[in-house]
């Protein structure tokens, strides 16, 4: 079967999605280096995440996802 | 999990926005004794909660500076009184148009978030978010950021969805990238003057949907230019795990959320503060953990699922919205969001943007029903016997 064309190349971190991941992806990686499995497959993904005040810019930092 | 207190230390504001949610006209600031309880309470909250490890303090209003630097000095003095350990932080959501150096000084010393009210670019902004005398704002608040960043401050500004910015949302991605503002999008809300200008600024659940999924494809793959969009964030956020990231989504908001007004009435939202039928009781009057467990708080803390969402495909992520946006759209807090498609659509659209990064959406969260909360971790509360409240209309009233 034919993959299809998001298969086909290697993912790789923005930083939109470091900031969406939060916590640990945040901190250890850059835009542009490639995301590992463990991040891309929700299997293996942690579910601890906590909620945020969306009233503000300011009560959703990455920083405190890190637990 | 965290615990959020939106006080709003007055209702007065030195500017007259045309789309203003606040349904409350009273005009008092917080007296320092309504103060140092309500402090001393959410503290207190928050050592009896076994599951609150923060707890987040947000300064609204209002016009929360109106309130002067000495009421903001009594809070971080109140805070160091009564935290004991207490992780806390503060932020303050302000039009901006007050702050100087010694503002920002101060900001920048106590450790405040600020977050500034401003709609884009000058031309955008000042349409609808004027003085009294119908004068602009943008610049004194663009002098906020420019005093605030001085001291080393990083603020963001929150920006309303209504029928004048949806067709210009790449006009104001572009003012935020190439000034590097941090930022949130919210849907313009049916209340306090907004509801006089409602046929003038409304928009459906489908433009706002539109509108937001325009900016969030430029902003999910900027590069060199990319800000900090929090609502595009909390929305991935709540794909990738599986469970609601913000109150927007979360099934019980109320557990983890309330707000406190000039005079002490306490409420499960800051967005309906003022409205008779949403308050819950006075600070003074009782221990903060009591109000939450009476009848009426009752009421809020168990929203009910709608059928319609129960067979959502995204209802763990969202729960029917924003609770107040469906008891100020629809008078009924068991009814869903009036953005609901909205919401779908966006959800919809978040979930085919991570699939072309090959990135899979979470699974659903087993305990999403309890924002993520082992059951047994959950507050204690009682099972609703009444009806809710059913809303009591205010209709703002213009000052001459």
């Amino acid at each position: 079967m034919r993959s299809r064309a998001s298969d086909s190349e290697t993912p790789v971190w923005n930083q939109a999605l470091l900031d969406s991941f939060g916590g640990d992806a945040r901190a250890s990686f850059e835009p542009g280096q490639a995301m590992p499995d463990r991040y891309r497959n929700q299997a293996d993904r942690e579910t601890a995440c906590s909620y945020h005040w969306n009233g503000n810019v300011h009560t959703y930092h990455y920083f405190k996802d890190a637990r | 999990m965290r615990l959020v207190n939106v006080v709003k230390p007055t209702h007065i504001c030195n500017l007259a926005c045309t789309y203003c949610y606040s349904d409350d006209v009273r005009k008092p600031v917080m007296a320092a004794e309504t103060l140092g309880v309500t402090i001393r309470e959410t503290l207190e909250l928050a050592k009896q909660y076994e599951s609150v490890d923060e707890v987040d303090f947000i300064w609204h209003g209002g016009e929360p500076l109106v309130a002067g630097r000495e009421f903001f000095e009594s809070i971080v003095s109140f805070q160091s009184e009564f935290a004991s350990g207490v992780r806390f932080t503060n932020s303050v959501q302000t039009n901006g148009t007050l702050i100087d150096s010694r503002w920002a000084e101060f900001f920048a010393k106590e450790g405040f978030n600020v977050s500034l009210s401003l709609d884009g670019p000058e031309e955008i902004n000042d349409r609808f978010r004027v003085y009294r005398s119908g004068a602009g704002s943008f610049a004194k608040t663009w002098k906020a950021i420019q005093a605030l960043r001085a001291v080393g401050l990083n603020p963001g500004v929150c920006i309303v969805l209504s029928r004048a910015t949806i067709d210009r949302t790449q006009e104001i991605l572009r003012f935020l990238s190439d000034n590097h503002l941090r930022f949130n999008v919210i849907p313009l809300t049916l209340s306090g003057s907004a509801r006089d200008h409602y046929d003038e600024l409304s928009i459906t659940p489908q433009e706002y949907a539109r509108a937001w999924i325009s900016m969030y494809d430029e902003w999910i793959d900027a590069k060199d230019g990319y800000v900090y969009g929090h609502d595009f964030v909390v929305k991935t956020r709540a794909i990738l795990y599986g469970k609601a990231a913000d109150c927007i989504g979360m099934s019980n908001c109320a557990d983890f959320n309330l707000s406190v007004d000039p005079i002490g009435d306490v409420y499960p939202c800051a967005s309906l503060s003022g409205n008779p039928a949403a308050k819950l009781g006075n600070i003074g009057d009782a221990p903060l953990v009591d109000i939450l467990n009476d009848e009426r708080s009752t009421t809020f803390r168990n929203r009910a699922v709608d059928p319609q969402c129960a067979e959502c495909k995204w209802q763990h992520v969202c729960h029917g919205g924003c609770m107040s946006r469906a008891y100020k759209f629809t008078g009924n807090i068991n009814s869903r969001d009036f953005y609901c498609p909205g919401l779908f659509e966006i959800y919809e659209h978040v979930a085919g943007r991570l699939a072309k990064h090959s990135i899979a959406p979470g699974t659903r969260n087993r305990w999403h029903m309890t924002d993520g909360l082992d059951p047994a971790l959950v507050p204690f509360k009682q099972t609703a016997t009444k009806e809710p409240p059913r809303v009591i209309p205010i209709h703002s009233i213009r000052e001459v």
